[in-house]
């Protein structure tokens, strides 16, 4: 008998892979190749065009046949400089301030009371979200509809509660509160979302612990649910601020590009969007598209830095 | 048999594919640009009779049209045929965006046919130079819509006798329309006087206040030196502000939001006596499935006070300096502006800007309004079309809603109006106005 295990074992040639060639890096590279080219195409080169045109004086519309003359700094000079600038950011703070506030502590309510079982719960969460599913532009058409000298707000104001109409759209003192009405209306639900998601994760276990010390409603709130849910509600807050500042489309189907009576409700973006593509003043309009995403970057800073606080406080 | 069916296959598909671009060369395509109102509508319709082009149109939002045309040109391509505002023209000519057309008005259009302010207008840049990039394709003013059963009323007409001491009629100034205008609001016969589109957006309140201004004897600026302050600003700009004041207070709740649809449907639903409106949006009242007061609507011509001043809509169409089809353009607004085209013009509800064609038969029995607006074309003017428009209308729209609305004073909104539009214009024109 031949004894197998000590018998020559032949060598079989190693086989050359078909697909030797098409190694894990190379699947890497051909699967980002396309999307970082588009993302360079798309994203990189405009911003970098836009830095650059920032710096020059040119208008897209008037200046297509020459090319841009360098400034240096002097749009940023100009705008900084610029009370009308400031206008701008001062009445996109007096809109973000309120509606993230209002939209924070009505849909962390409306979380707290939505967080226990109950018949119905999901038909009324699913109908409580359905603002925010909406297009801004449709919802701002809606309360523009609403809105009117004649509408059906104005309508129940002075039928129901007896008082003369509001001037909702025409007001220069009350047209930002529209606004910021109609924010509130549509991202309360956003708001409420992740206070929901915060509460349903606080473990059990502490509300019993504290049950068992017989602590109060107001206590439990306080060193339990607020400390649990606070960095989760602050990243919401950071998506809310950062969304809300930049808001455009709202604003420009309530109030139009002239943001409404005095420019009273007219936001930093409808205010760039004026200025690059109303005036085509292209230059001066990066520049404020950079200033605008330089104060947007600098309040998400200051907002990580307190969510970073909280987390090692916790 | 096999090698022969490869053969005749392949020489078919040779032919088939030979056959697509012949035919889009006999029928080049042209592309025009224009906002949404009842004007694009009917030319989407007439151009699909024009035998030479396949002809598209595209009526884009009024709010979004300015900035499609000049992103278009901004990427050096577009629409062969954008039509534009004449306020738009100085900046459009000043990019190198549009084709002179002075050569082709002259020698191949009839030229002194045109009503020439229109021509001067929407087409001359700048104005006096004898250069034109556009031919009117649409003439446009403003009208006065009022509800004829009222004023023909013998218990209304009694009463505003019995209250103002004079005759109900179709006002002939601005002072007896504001009377008229403030008898009706509130009153037992109907809620509100007098409405127009007092918005701050795009042109608006600004068209619905300029021939209030001119009419009392103001202006807007000093053409000839770019001087605003101290013209705009005056007593007679005061007084202006303060009449639209008077005038707003007659107006529907809301009225500082009012824009075009606002403005049509507060007469149409039976709520406003009288509007002030462009003569393009004629054909809303015209039919009562629309317009439920249509059968009592009378139209008349927008009164005047001190002077007599309209303010000017309209349009002129151009060719792109970047389409590749400007040989089938020109041969398009040559068979736009022919003497058959322009009478299917205006029987669609049109307007045209010869002047031959405004005093025929076919346009004066067209539409209701029609024979007004012949006598309205005497006294239109119109305001700046340098490049600094946009900006200059910006600010001007901002002021004058707040104190049209009564939330600022007049004179603070004027002067506030004058020192920013004169820094506007100091800082782009450093060295005086340009040499014409």
């Amino acid at each position: 008998m031949t004894n197998l295990s000590s018998a020559p074992r032949t060598q079989t040639p190693r086989m050359r892979p078909r697909f030797g060639w098409f190694s894990d890096r190379w699947i890497a590279v051909s699967f980002l190749t396309p999307t970082m080219l588009l993302l360079l195409f798309m994203t990189v080169f405009p911003l970098i065009w836009s830095l650059y045109l920032s710096f020059t004086e040119w208008s897209v519309a008037r200046n297509t046949r020459e090319a841009p003359v360098w400034v240096g700094t002097q749009n940023y000079v100009d705008l900084l400089t610029n009370e009308r600038t400031w206008e701008r950011f001062v009445v996109t703070g007096q809109f973000v301030v309120p509606a993230v506030v209002i939209e924070l502590v009505l849909g962390f309510a409306v979380a707290m009371l939505l967080n226990r079982k109950f018949a119905g719960r999901g038909a009324l969460m699913t109908g409580l979200l359905i603002p925010m599913m909406l297009s801004p532009v449709v919802v701002a058409l809606f309360w523009r509809f609403m809105m009117q000298g004649d509408g059906v707000l104005n309508y129940y104001i002075e039928a129901v509660l007896g008082v003369p109409p509001v001037q909702w759209l025409t007001g220069r003192s009350v047209a930002l509160w529209s606004l910021v009405l109609v924010d509130v209306w549509m991202w309360t639900p956003f708001m409420m979302l992740i206070s929901l998601a915060g509460l349903s994760a606080v473990p059990k276990y502490l509300y019993e612990a504290a049950a068992v010390y017989r602590a109060s409603a107001w206590f439990r709130f306080r060193h339990i649910t607020l400390p649990m849910v606070t960095p989760l509600l602050l990243i919401a807050i950071i998506f809310r601020m950062m969304d809300a500042y930049k808001l455009f489309d709202q604003a420009f189907v309530l109030f139009g590009l002239g943001g409404g009576p005095g420019r009273s409700a007219q936001t930093a973006a409808l205010y760039i969007y004026q200025v690059a593509f109303d005036q085509f003043n292209t230059g001066e309009g990066s520049a404020l598209g950079y200033i605008m995403l330089v104060v947007i970057i600098a309040l998400a800073n200051i907002f990580i830095r307190v969510l970073n606080q909280a987390k090692t406080g916790q | 048999m096999k090698k022969m069916l490869v053969i005749v296959t392949v020489l078919t598909l040779v032919g088939l594919l030979s056959i697509g671009p012949v035919v889009a060369q006999d029928r080049p395509n042209l592309s025009i640009v224009w906002f949404a109102w009842p004007p694009c509508d009917l030319l989407s319709s007439l151009v699909a009779d024009y035998p030479d082009a396949n002809v598209t149109v595209s009526c884009v939002p009024i709010g979004e049209w300015r900035n499609q045309i000049f992103a278009d040109f901004a990427a050096q391509g577009g629409a062969d045929l954008p039509i534009l505002d004449s306020q738009f023209m100085g900046e459009a000519v000043a990019g190198s965006h549009l084709v002179d057309l002075t050569e082709f008005l002259q020698t191949e259009l009839p030229f002194d046919d045109y009503n020439q302010t229109a021509l001067s207008y929407y087409a001359e840049v700048p104005q006096g130079s004898g250069t034109y990039y556009s031919v009117p394709v649409i003439t446009d003013t403003r009208m006065l819509v009022y509800r004829r059963d009222l004023f023909e009323n013998p218990d209304v007409m009694a009463a505003y006798q019995a209250a103002t001491g004079q005759e109900l009629r179709v006002p002939q100034t601005w002072t007896e329309l504001l009377q008229i205008a403030q008898f009706f609001k509130g009153s037992e016969y109907i809620e509100n006087g007098f409405a127009t589109h007092w918005i701050n957006d795009g042109d608006l309140v600004q068209t619905a206040w300029n021939h209030i201004l001119w009419s009392w004897g103001g202006e807007l600026w000093d053409s000839a030196t770019y001087q605003v302050e101290g013209v705009l600003n005056n007593e007679v700009g005061v007084q202006a502000v303060e009449f639209a004041q008077q005038i707003f207070q007659t107006a529907p709740d809301g009225a500082a939001a009012f824009g075009f649809t606002e403005v049509v449907s507060t007469v149409c639903n039976g709520s406003t006596a009288m509007i002030e409106i462009w003569y393009g949006f004629g054909a809303a009242f015209t039919s009562a499935e629309t317009c439920e007061q249509s059968p009592n609507l009378g139209f008349a011509v927008v009164p005047g006070e001190v002077e007599h001043f309209i303010s000017l809509g309209g349009q002129g169409i151009s060719i792109s300096a970047y389409s590749p089809n400007q040989e089938a353009a020109f041969a398009f607004v040559s068979w736009l502006q022919s003497d058959e085209t322009q009478i299917a013009w205006v029987q669609g509800g049109g307007f045209p800007g010869r002047n031959s064609i405004l005093a025929s038969e076919e346009f004066l029995n067209a539409a209701p309004y029609n024979p007004t607006f012949a006598e309205a074309f005497q006294y239109v003017k119109d305001f700046w079309n340098i490049p600094e428009y946009a900006a200059l209308l910006a600010i001007q729209g901002e002021y004058l809603n707040l104190a049209i609305s009564g939330q600022m004073d007049a004179q603070e909104a004027l002067d506030l109006i004058a020192e920013e539009q004169q820094a506007v214009l100091d800082e782009a024109y450093p060295d005086g106005p340009p040499a014409p």
